[in-house]
């Protein structure tokens, strides 16, 4: 057996890389998101007061905080359909300070407390399995009409309105497909942290989902996975560094994006041309 | 039977008039042209017609149907295609996907279908979406850079490109604006064989040109815009004689 150290790395990592996919998936309609943090959070919480208070089965909540969270994120994405770059990056911080307040002032979950008493139901198994669904849903729909309208948009909008693509159907499909995927990322890590509280969930856990994604790069469908394994997994290997270990970290990510903005992978970085027919 | 068909469509931004009361009818297997200075409002035209911009006043009717207020990629759906003046590819696509993104109204996969289909299968109607875009990357000439990204490729081509991704959607009506613009006389000729075989598909064409020479020898007929108004419609020997139109061209004395 792996001995427990390793094996809750190997948990976070999972768990990180499906909080990645959650940016890279709007990101992919060009909807930049700077509030996935409340989309796991809703899907934290969610889990957490169906595996405690309901007893439910894990499998079971963990359904749940995904459809949870995605039906929020579609109601969320009707209005950021209009908004664009910057201001959508605001709109949507707004949004997750919203749900951090709810969250923070409801005592049913926990109020300012936060929320104890979660079982241990998270393990390396369940990560993967939904990690795998996630990466292979992806991986499917990207060599599908529904990933190609989703580039499409992305990088010519107009042309791919006038192409037939129904722009807001897809924006807004992209935008609940990401806070899914946030939110199963939180139920698995609620269950594996056993306590949460609202500031698990706040400005700095959103932004740490859009770093994982563009420092692996957000034109390739394994540029999330690299970026957040690599950078879940380096601060571990600098423990002896000590309290270097954030600068350390710090200046990767400086140097990275000096020297490769678009991130470690590209899009078609491991064929040598487009697909043949 | 027309195609397509305006009544007094008008389109102001702010207090500037873009166009004001247009009628103009285009008729099945026609090559129709629309020309007129720059700021003649041709491009506006354009964006009211293939629903990117609501018109302000007047009615378009595309096919005997009234498509005033529809959105852009329904009237897409109902067989009009255009191409832009400022190139609009995929960049990041290759050849092949920005031409199939054409066909993107003729999937027939659900999402469900998408996600359950057994490992290593392709489908069906993807691989008939690739083999569609691979012969209209033929037809325009491109057969051999299927591959190639779309930003990679000449000018030219990338005009092309266009023009095979607008006809992937199998339109009745296709919408060129300024297909010939930056080209040289040499890729110019090829363009203007490649409208004519479109035509002879049964295809009704659009076309904005700035060039009055070039539209003279392609066109069956012709409008003329200048300041946002139509000044003139006919044959282009018609247009060609017409004094409003030499005067908006040359100027008056």
């Amino acid at each position: 057996m792996i001995n427990p150290y390793t094996e809750s790395i190997l948990i976070f990592v999972g768990i990180n890389v499906i909080l990645a996919y959650s940016f890279y998936i709007p990101m992919t309609t060009n909807q930049i998101s700077g509030g996935q943090g409340a989309f796991m959070g809703i899907g934290a919480y969610v889990s957490a007061v169906l595996t405690v208070n309901f007893h439910l089965p894990f499998a079971a909540a963990l359904a749940a905080s995904g459809i949870a969270a995605g039906l929020i994120g579609a109601v969320v994405g009707f209005p950021a359909l209009r908004i664009r770059g910057l201001y959508l990056v605001i709109m949507t911080l707004g949004f997750a300070e919203v749900v951090r307040v709810f969250f923070m002032t409801n005592e049913y979950f926990g109020g300012a407390y936060g929320f104890s008493g979660i079982e241990e139901l998270t393990n390396l198994s369940n990560v993967y399995v939904v990690l795998a669904m996630v990466v292979f849903l992806l991986f499917r729909m990207e060599r599908s009409h529904l990933g190609r309208a989703f580039q499409a948009i992305r990088e010519n909008e107009i042309a791919g309105e006038t192409l037939g693509i129904n722009i807001t159907r897809y924006k807004v499909i992209a935008f609940a497909l990401g806070a899914t995927t946030a939110g199963l990322g939180g139920a698995l890590y609620a269950h594996y942290a056993l306590f949460i509280d609202s500031n698990n969930f706040g400005f700095h856990r959103s932004i740490e989902m859009v770093i994982f994604a563009v420092f692996g790069g957000i034109t390739s469908l394994w540029g999330p996975l690299a970026g957040a394994a690599i950078l879940t997994v380096i601060p571990e290997f600098l423990r002896f560094i000590q309290e270097w270990r954030m600068v350390f970290y710090g200046l990767m990510m400086v140097l990275l994006m000096t020297f490769r903005p678009q991130g470690l992978l590209t899009k078609g970085m491991f064929r040598r041309s487009g697909p043949e027919g | 039977m027309n195609v397509l068909q305006t009544a007094q469509v008008s389109k102001s931004f702010g207090g500037f008039k873009a166009l004001e009361m247009i009628d103009m009818t285009v008729e099945q297997g026609e090559i129709h042209a629309v020309i007129g200075p720059n700021g003649a409002g041709k491009t506006t035209l354009f964006n009211l017609l293939s629903g990117l911009y609501p018109a302000t006043l007047g009615q378009i009717l595309f096919m005997g149907e009234d498509i005033t207020r529809r959105k852009a990629h329904q009237i897409a759906r109902l067989g009009m295609a255009r191409t832009f003046q400022n190139i609009c590819l995929f960049p990041g696509m290759t050849a092949l996907e920005n031409v199939a993104v054409g066909r993107h109204t003729y999937s027939d996969a659900s999402p469900l279908r998408i996600f359950l289909r057994p490992p290593f299968f392709k489908a069906r109607g993807e691989r008939v979406i690739l083999e569609k875009a691979a012969e209209m990357l033929g037809l325009v000439g491109l057969a051999e850079k299927k591959g190639q990204f779309a930003s990679n490729l000449p000018y030219g081509d990338q005009r092309r490109l266009e023009i095979a991704r607008a006809l992937a959607t199998e339109p009745r009506l296709l919408l060129l604006d300024e297909p010939a613009a930056g080209m040289n006389p040499n890729e110019t000729e090829q363009v203007l064989e490649l409208i004519q075989m479109i035509v002879a598909r049964g295809i009704t064409i659009l076309l904005i040109e700035h060039d009055m020479k070039l539209v003279m020898g392609i066109a069956d007929r012709i409008t003329v815009l200048n300041f946002g108004q139509k000044i003139a419609e006919g044959s282009p020997a018609l247009i060609q004689n017409d004094p409003k139109v030499i005067e908006a061209y040359l100027g008056s004395e």
